[in-house]
């Protein structure tokens, strides 16, 4: 008998368990992976919207998701995109293409400035951390405070315009550490000391406050007029060892338990705490497995070359000439 | 019936011994002493503190504490304080020869109050998906040593009725998650000269078991028939600092370029993902007074706590 009672509660458990739907990500240019601003998320059966930042990213919570939903992102210039949700995955990057209009070129004067990206990554980059080098990310930042990258440019004298890095949640999140989007950390850019060959004198320390989960940050730093004056320099990130990035995880330990009568030690699992900082920086393999970047970390005020670090570190700068 | 001594030595403090079983130091002259309600002689849970060595812990309810060494010779402070009891504030050689301290209960006249409410309010709200941040825990920034830590609730007029709390702390589902947790919950009227947590608003002990992964605790309040008799109260989360919920925490210091180990208690408990205007978070220190908690300002203005009264 009971069955036929249990056989309608089984048939609308699906619908029970349809609890709420978050979806966020980064939309950004297909052509230049740049992120797009003012991008309008639309879920079309949830009929709620909403729009990307200036790090094209964007959150949309709806209390009340309905089977078979269709998230659209339309901005004008681009040609609208529809991702069924059953195809969406946390976190994703949505390349919207740019529609082709011919325009004849303009020149305005008689030079062309030439840009240049040094040591770009993609959003696939960024996006398919491999395990172990998340751990590693985060192995890291667990033991140093500053991590400073190498650049190499083809020639001296080039404006710096933009630094990209990639981010991440802790890894350990959210199984077993919190989860928070609040960050700030210093960016800084040294010239390279010429007999030691790592970072130098400062050209540039400026606090970034972060304030979404975006995956990947680019951070325009055109109006802070950083002329490199050599061919390398490097690109640092301080961590602010504050409760602001404060970040718990919850592992376990050995702990003695009691004493016996014998005096024996009795040992039980407890909790472990591990406070960790963020922001917890991107580590990806290069498809060719030569990892071009030098790192540094500041131990003790004295710059250390990581020798261990054998992935290449999300982490670009952008000159133009 | 099997008792386990809450030894106050430095070693129980602050070694954690990851090794495999081993025999202990070699025995030295340990002082026992029995924690007891001054009518009745039953035991009682008490905090003990020592000031200087900053060690404090939590007996079980037998009072059953001791102290290991020549007590003639330790230049310190004792503090016993339990719910309802006149605090105990003494030299800590002065317990030399002793062996049973009673604490005298603090007589509470009950206020009067209205039986039939009509409504009911919830306070300090906020999403506790969006919770953060946990405080209870040993940072590279600072060392958490407090006995309880208190949010201000604020009412438009007093008189009211407590109905019901709700706690979060830090906790996650494990399938194999191990962390499960005790404390007590407190209730304070606002002190008028500090402004901080003051007398206490309940008569009776009340201890809240939280399962190794419940992040939320609901604690039912109507049976303590509590009556907030001003605009503002605190509940406040008292830390019971016994083996069940010993824990350690992993510190990386830069400057020493090391990991050190402290121990730690759970809970940790939420902050409100909400800044508010004013600081509301007050702590109890090993000397038992309350200050404002600092730690987390400006973001971090008030627990996750919240609380139903009824008027």
């Amino acid at each position: 008998m009971t069955k036929y009672y249990l056989l309608p509660l089984l048939l609308l458990l699906p619908c029970l368990c349809f609890g709420q739907a978050d979806f966020e990500g980064q939309v950004i240019n297909k052509t230049t992976e740049m992120p797009i601003l003012g991008v309008t998320v639309r879920s079309l059966k949830g009929k709620i919207a909403t729009q990307t930042n200036e790090r094209g990213y964007y959150s949309l919570s709806n209390d009340t998701p309905q089977p078979n939903d269709t998230l659209q992102y339309s901005y004008v210039g681009y040609k609208t995109l529809r991702l069924p949700v059953s195809a969406y995955q946390p976190k994703m990057f949505i390349a919207l293409e740019p529609l082709t209009i011919q325009l004849n070129e303009v020149r305005i004067g008689n030079s062309k400035k030439e840009t240049i990206t040094l040591s770009s990554f993609s959003a696939y980059d960024v996006k398919n951390i491999i395990s172990d080098i998340a751990s590693k990310s985060t192995q890291m930042i667990a033991r140093q405070t500053t991590v400073a990258k190498r650049f190499t440019a083809p020639k001296p004298d080039g404006l710096l315009m933009r630094v990209s890095l990639g981010r991440q949640d802790h890894p350990a999140s959210p199984s077993y550490a919190t989860k928070n989007s609040l960050t700030k950390f210093l960016l800084k850019v040294y010239k390279q000391n010429a007999l030691t060959g790592a970072p130098g004198e400062v050209l540039l320390k400026k606090e970034i406050s972060l304030t979404d989960n975006a995956m990947r940050i680019d951070i325009d730093v055109s109006k802070e007029n950083i002329i490199i004056p050599g061919q390398n320099f490097f690109v640092a990130i301080e961590w602010l060892i504050n409760p602001y990035n404060e970040i718990i995880l919850m592992m376990s330990a050995t702990k003695v338990d009691r004493v016996t009568r014998k005096g024996q030690q009795v040992y039980k699992d407890a909790t472990n705490y591990w406070v960790d900082y963020q922001p917890f920086l991107v580590g990806y393999y290069r498809e060719d497995n030569k990892p071009n970047s030098i790192l540094y970390t500041s131990i003790d005020k004295k710059w250390v070359e990581l020798t261990d670090y054998s992935t290449e570190l999300a982490l670009s700068a952008t000159l133009i000439y | 019936m099997m008792r386990i001594l809450l030894l106050l030595s430095a070693c129980l403090f602050s070694t954690i011994c990851r090794a495999q079983v081993k025999p202990a130091t070699p025995p030295q002259r340990v002082n026992t002493f029995y924690l007891v309600d001054s009518i009745s002689n039953k035991g009682l849970p008490v905090s003990v503190a020592i000031v200087r060595a900053n060690l404090f812990i939590t007996t079980e309810p037998d009072g059953i504490f001791a102290i290991p060494g020549d007590l003639t010779q330790m230049q310190d402070t004792i503090i016993f304080s339990a719910q309802n009891y006149q605090s105990i504030k003494m030299p800590l050689n002065l317990l030399s020869g002793r062996n049973v301290i009673k604490l005298t209960k603090i007589i509470a006249q009950k206020p009067a109050v209205a039986t039939a409410f009509k409504n009911d309010t919830l306070l300090n709200d906020f999403e506790r998906d969006d919770i953060a941040y946990y405080a209870g825990i040993t940072t590279a920034n600072e060392r958490f040593d407090y006995k309880q830590i208190a949010q201000k609730l604020t009412l438009h007029k007093g008189g009211v009725s407590l109905k019901s709390a709700r706690v979060m702390r830090l906790a996650f589902n494990w399938t194999d998650g191990m962390h499960p947790a005790k404390y007590r919950l407190r209730v304070y009227d606002t002190d008028p000269k500090t402004g901080g947590p003051g007398k206490d608003l309940c008569s009776e002990l009340i201890e809240v078991s939280s399962a190794k992964d419940q992040r939320q605790n609901n604690i039912n309040l109507k049976k303590y028939g509590i009556t907030i008799p001003n605009k503002t109260f605190y509940i406040a989360v008292e830390w019971i600092r016994d083996n069940y919920n010993a824990a350690d925490v992993s510190i990386y210091y830069k400057k020493e370029n090391k990991i050190i180990l402290y121990e730690n208690y759970q809970p940790a408990i939420g902050l409100s993902p909400i800044q508010g205007s004013n600081l509301n978070i007050w702590v109890q220190t090993i000397k038992n007074e309350w200050k404002p908690y600092t730690y987390f300002m400006p973001f971090g203005t008030d627990l996750a706590i919240k609380a139903t009264i009824e008027y």
